[in-house]
C-alpha cells in the first residue's frame, strides 16, 4: 500500500508492478559506489510503505536523475520519479538534504546553481563573460523563488 | 395473449449473483409481471438438478416461454435451449436476461443492482411473449479440411484428421513444411535429435493419400461460412518442378547470385535457386524471384542453373496459380514471428557483431548451418571462452510484449548445455530475473543445467559494451552478492521468443476472426474451448493461438484435429434461424444494403426485366446492418424485430428505480 501523499505525487505510475529483474540496479552509476542506494529497493519500500524510513535514511538524496533506470525499466516503473516524489515529500516535512539548500539558495539569489567561475586564458588570466562582451543572462529570480518555495524547500533568503 | 405461459428462472451463481443482487426480492418482484405463471430461484440454474425445474415447469404448468436470468447468454444459450428442447418446447422461445456479466458483476450496491436486475428481467419477459418458434438452417458440410501453416502444429493435425478419414489440404506460405523446427538441433528437456523426430513427421504427413501439401502458397480470400468456406489460395511459381528435381544441388553451385539466407536469421547466405533445409518438403530447390537475375530483369540471361541441372527441372516459365475450392472447416496454425531486437538499443543487437538472438544460437548449433554446427562468434570468428544469456529481451516488457514468451528460459538452458557439450572449457552465464520451468521434466533440467556449471544470475544487465576486441562487456547486479558482476563475455545470446506476425492480421481480417490484445488468434473459452475460434468451423492449432513449445503445439494440435473431427461428424450443419429476410413489396431496390453487407450476403438476382433482392443465409451473419439502414423497413430478422426492441425498452423504462 503506496501512502496516499506519495500515490498523489506519481498517480501516473504503478510501482507495484516491479517484478525484481534487477536491471535498474546493473545499471544504475550510483549503486555502484553507494551499497545501501538500490532503484528497485526504494521503490519495493515505498510501495511497501516504508516512507519515513527512507526519509530518515537519506539515501533518497543521492539519486543523480541519470534516468537510466527510468529509461529502461521493461515494467515503466520509473525509479527516478519515485525517488523526486520522496525528495519532495521530505522537503514538506523539513527534511531536506542541506546540499539542496544550499543549491536552492543559490538558485534563488544567482538564477544558477553555481556562480559564474570564469575560465583561465593562455596567459593565465581569469577571464569573466563581461571581459568578452558577452551578455550575463539575468533570471527573472522572482518566478524561481515561487518554485522553489512550492517545492517546500526552506529558503531563507535575509528578507 | 392468453396462451403465453412464462416461467421465470433466477440463478444464483454461488455469490456471483446472489452476493450482489437480492435473489428472493426478484424472483417475487419476476412472479407478478404479466404472462408470468411461475418464477423461481436456484443456487446453480445450469445444474442438472437446476434443469430440471425447467423441464417439470415445461411439462406440469405448461409453460411455453422461458427467461432464464443468469449468466451472458455466450455461455449457457446452448445449455438452456437444449434444456427446453429435452422438455419439447421450441429452441427459440427462450429469453436469457444477463444478469452476472451486465449487472452483479459490474455494480457493488446491492440496491442499485437488484434495481437494475428487475429492469433487465422485465425487458427479457417482455421479448419472451412475443417470440414465435422457429426452425433452425441446415446446410451440408463438406468434409474437406483446410489447415493454415505446415509446422509442427499444422502437421500433426493434418496426420491426425488424415488417419480419422478426412482429405487434407496444407496451405504453407514458405518453400517447404516444417516450420521453425526445421532449424533446431536438439529439443528441451530430453536434448533428444529434433531432426529425428520432425523428419519421421514429415515423410508421413507426405505420403498420407488424403493430404494435399501446396508450399509456397497463401490464402488470398475466404467466404461463406460454417460447413462450405470458399476459398481462394494463391500459389507461387517454384521455378523448378518438384517431380524431377532430386535436390543435387549443382543448380546452386553454378548460380552466381548470393543474398543473405533467412532461413539462418541472416548469419549466413545462399543462393538464389535454394532448399531451406536438408530435410524439406517437397526435397526439391526453388528460385527466389527477388533475387535471380532471369527473374528480376525479366530477361533471357544467365541460365546457368538450367544448363547444371541433368535432370531439366528449372521451368522459368512456371506461372502463379488461383485455386478455389470449398472446405468444410479451417485451422489456423500459423505459428509465429521471432522478436526482433534491434528495438532495444541499449543491448546493440546489430551494432556489436558478438551480440546475436538466441534463434541465431539454434544456427550456429545447427550442422547444417553456417558454420556446420560449430559454435563460433560471428565477430571474431573464435571459440568463445564466456557466453552470457540474457532472457526475457522484448517480453514480460510493457514496451513490446507484456506476456511471457514460454519458450525463452528452456531454451536458454538447452542452449547452455549443448555449448558445455561442445566447445568444454567455457564458462555461462544465464541472466535471468527468473527461470519458469512449468512443464513436465523441466524443472529437472533446470537443475541438470545448475549441476553442470551454468551460472545463474537473478539480474539483468542495464546495457552491453563492445570493447575494441570484440568482446562485450556485461555489468549484471546480482542481488545474492548483493554486488555487481563485471564479466567479460565473446558471445552475447539475447533470448527472446515468438510474436504475432503480420499474417495474424491479414488471416484475422479474411477469416473475420479476433485476435487478443496480444495479437495472437483469441480462443473461443481460454480454459474450455482454446482451439475453436468464435466463427464456428474454424479452428486454431499451435503458436497462432499464443506462445507455445513443441509439447504444447502439438497436444494443441491434436486437440484441434479432435474438434475438427466431432464438427465434421455431422452430414448436416444446423445454422441459427437468425437471417435477414427482405420483403419484396417493401424493397425498393435502393442497394444500400447490398454494399453495406459486410459478408457479402446480398446480391441482386435478375430474371429477365425483374430484379430482386436475395440474401445468401449461408453467409449471413444476421449482423443486422441490412436491417437497420434500410429505409422502407424491408429487411427484418426474424425475433428481432423492431418491434421486439421497442416492447423491451417499453419495459425498462416502466419500472421505476
Amino acid at each position: 500500500m503506496l501512502g496516499e501523499e506519495l500515490r498523489k505525487l506519481i498517480s501516473w505510475i504503478n510501482p507495484e508492478v516491479c517484478f525484481g529483474c534487477n536491471k535498474c540496479v546493473s545499471g544504475c552509476p550510483v549503486a555502484e559506489i553507494h551499497s545501501e542506494y538500490r532503484p528497485n529497493r526504494i521503490v519495493r519500500l515505498a510501495y511497501l510503505g516504508f516512507i519515513d524510513e527512507l526519509i530518515e535514511s537519506g539515501v533518497i538524496w543521492y539519486c543523480t536523475q541519470c534516468l537510466k533506470c527510468s529509461e529502461r525499466c521493461p515494467m515503466e516503473v520509473y525509479p527516478a520519479s519515485v525517488v523526486v516524489a520522496l525528495r519532495n515529500i521530505a522537503s514538506k516535512r523539513g527534511k531536506t538534504h542541506e546540499a539542496w539548500i544550499k543549491m536552492a539558495k543559490n538558485i534563488a539569489l544567482q538564477g544558477k546553481i553555481l556562480p559564474e567561475m570564469g575560465v583561465m586564458s593562455i596567459d593565465r588570466k581569469l577571464i569573466k563573460r563581461k571581459d568578452l562582451g558577452i551578455e550575463v543572462p539575468n533570471a527573472d529570480r522572482s518566478l524561481l523563488i515561487r518554485i522553489l518555495r512550492e517545492s517546500g524547500i526552506p529558503l531563507d533568503l535575509g528578507e | 395473449m392468453s396462451d403465453i405461459r412464462i416461467g421465470v428462472y433466477i440463478c444464483h451463481c454461488g455469490k456471483n449473483i446472489a452476493g450482489t443482487i437480492d435473489v428472493s426480492e426478484l424472483r417475487e418482484f419476476a412472479s407478478k409481471l404479466p404472462n408470468v405463471i411461475i418464477a423461481r430461484d436456484y443456487v446453480y440454474m445450469c445444474s442438472s438438478a437446476g434443469q430440471q425445474l425447467i423441464i417439470k415447469d415445461i411439462k406440469e404448468l405448461g409453460i411455453n416461454r422461458v427467461v432464464v436470468a443468469a449468466c451472458s447468454p455466450t455461455m449457457h444459450l446452448e445449455t438452456f435451449r437444449r434444456t427446453i428442447m429435452e422438455a419439447g418446447l421450441n429452441k427459440y422461445l427462450l429469453e436469457m436476461a444477463n444478469i452476472r456479466e451486465k449487472c452483479s458483476w459490474v455494480h457493488t450496491d446491492r440496491r442499485e443492482a437488484t434495481e437494475k436486475a428487475k429492469k433487465i428481467v422485465a425487458m427479457a419477459v417482455r421479448k419472451v411473449s412475443s417470440l414465435v418458434p422457429l426452425a433452425e438452417i441446415r446446410r451440408r458440410i463438406q468434409k474437406k479440411v483446410l489447415i493454415i501453416g505446415g509446422g509442427i502444429a499444422g502437421i500433426h493435425a493434418a496426420i491426425e484428421l488424415a488417419r480419422a478419414g478426412y482429405e487434407v489440404t496444407i496451405v504453407e506460405k514458405t518453400p517447404t513444411i516444417g516450420g521453425k523446427m526445421l532449424l533446431f538441433d536438439k529439443t528441451f528437456p530430453t536434448l533428444d535429435c529434433a531432426q529425428c523426430i520432425l523428419s519421421p513427421r514429415i515423410s508421413e504427413v507426405a505420403k498420407l493419400d488424403k493430404v494435399r501439401i501446396l508450399t509456397n502458397s497463401e490464402v488470398i480470400s475466404v467466404e461463406g461460412g460454417p460447413g462450405e468456406f470458399h476459398v481462394r489460395i494463391l500459389k507461387r511459381p517454384r521455378y523448378v518442378d518438384e517431380n524431377k528435381c532430386t535436390a543435387c544441388g549443382n543448380c546452386a553451385t553454378k548460380c552466381p547470385v548470393e543474398v543473405p539466407n533467412e532461413w539462418w536469421y541472416g548469419l549466413g547466405k545462399r543462393k538464389a535457386i535454394y532448399i531451406p533445409a536438408p530435410q524439406a518438403y517437397p526435397n526439391a530447390y526453388v528460385i527466389d524471384p527477388n533475387a535471380c537475375l532471369r527473374l528480376k530483369l525479366k530477361r533471357d540471361v544467365c541460365g546457368l542453373c538450367m544448363r547444371a541441372c541433368d535432370r531439366d527441372a528449372i521451368r522459368f516459365d512456371m506461372k502463379e496459380e488461383i485455386i478455389e475450392e470449398t472446405f468444410g472447416a479451417i485451422i489456423v496454425a500459423i505459428g509465429g514471428s521471432v522478436f526482433d531486437p534491434t528495438k532495444i538499443g541499449e543491448y546493440g543487437y546489430g551494432r556489436f557483431k558478438n551480440v546475436i538472438t538466441g534463434i541465431q544460437f539454434e544456427v550456429l548449433l545447427n550442422v547444417s548451418g553456417p558454420t556446420r554446427g560449430e559454435i563460433i562468434c560471428p565477430g571474431t570468428g573464435k571459440k568463445p571462452k564466456t557466453i552470457v544469456f540474457i532472457q526475457c529481451v522484448g517480453f514480460r516488457n510493457t514496451h513490446f510484449n507484456e506476456y511471457c514468451c514460454r519458450i525463452g528460459c528452456m531454451a536458454s538452458i538447452k542452449h547452455a548445455l549443448l555449448a558445455k557439450e561442445k566447445l568444454g572449457d567455457v564458462e555461462v552465464y544465464i541472466c535471468a530475473p527468473e527461470i519458469r520451468a512449468f512443464g513436465k521434466g523441466y524443472e529437472e533440467f533446470y537443475k541438470r543445467a545448475r549441476e553442470e556449471g551454468i551460472r545463474f544470475v537473478k539480474g539483468l544487465p542495464s546495457e552491453l559494451r563492445e570493447e575494441e576486441d570484440g568482446t562485450i562487456l556485461v555489468e549484471v547486479y546480482d542481488p545474492i552478492l548483493d554486488k555487481l558482476l563485471n564479466i567479460k563475455a565473446d558471445l552475447v545470446v539475447l533470448t527472446s521468443g515468438l510474436e504475432a506476425s503480420d499474417d495474424h492480421k491479414k488471416l484475422s481480417e479474411i477469416l473475420k476472426i479476433p485476435r487478443s490484445p496480444d495479437g495472437f488468434i483469441l480462443e473461443k473459452h481460454p480454459k474450455l474451448d482454446p482451439t475453436a475460434t468464435p466463427i464456428t468451423g474454424i479452428f486454431v492449432a499451435g503458436v497462432a493461438q499464443g506462445p507455445k513449445d513443441i509439447p504444447d503445439a502439438v497436444s494443441h494440435a491434436e486437440g484441434a484435429a479432435a474438434r475438427v473431427m466431432s464438427f465434421l461428424a455431422n452430414d448436416e450443419l444446423e445454422l441459427e434461424p437468425f437471417k435477414a429476410k427482405i420483403d419484396d413489396d417493401l424493397c425498393s431496390r435502393c442497394l444500400i444494403c447490398v454494399r453495406l453487407c459486410p459478408y457479402n450476403a446480398i446480391s441482386v438476382e435478375k430474371k429477365g426485366s425483374e430484379e430482386r433482392v436475395i440474401v445468401d443465409d449461408a453467409l449471413c451473419m444476421g449482423c443486422g446492418v441490412c436491417a437497420s439502414s434500410c429505409p422502407t423497413g424491408a429487411i427484418i430478422i426474424p425475433n428481432i424485430l423492431p418491434k421486439q426492441v421497442f416492447l423491451q425498452i417499453d419495459a425498462a423504462l416502466e419500472v421505476e428505480i
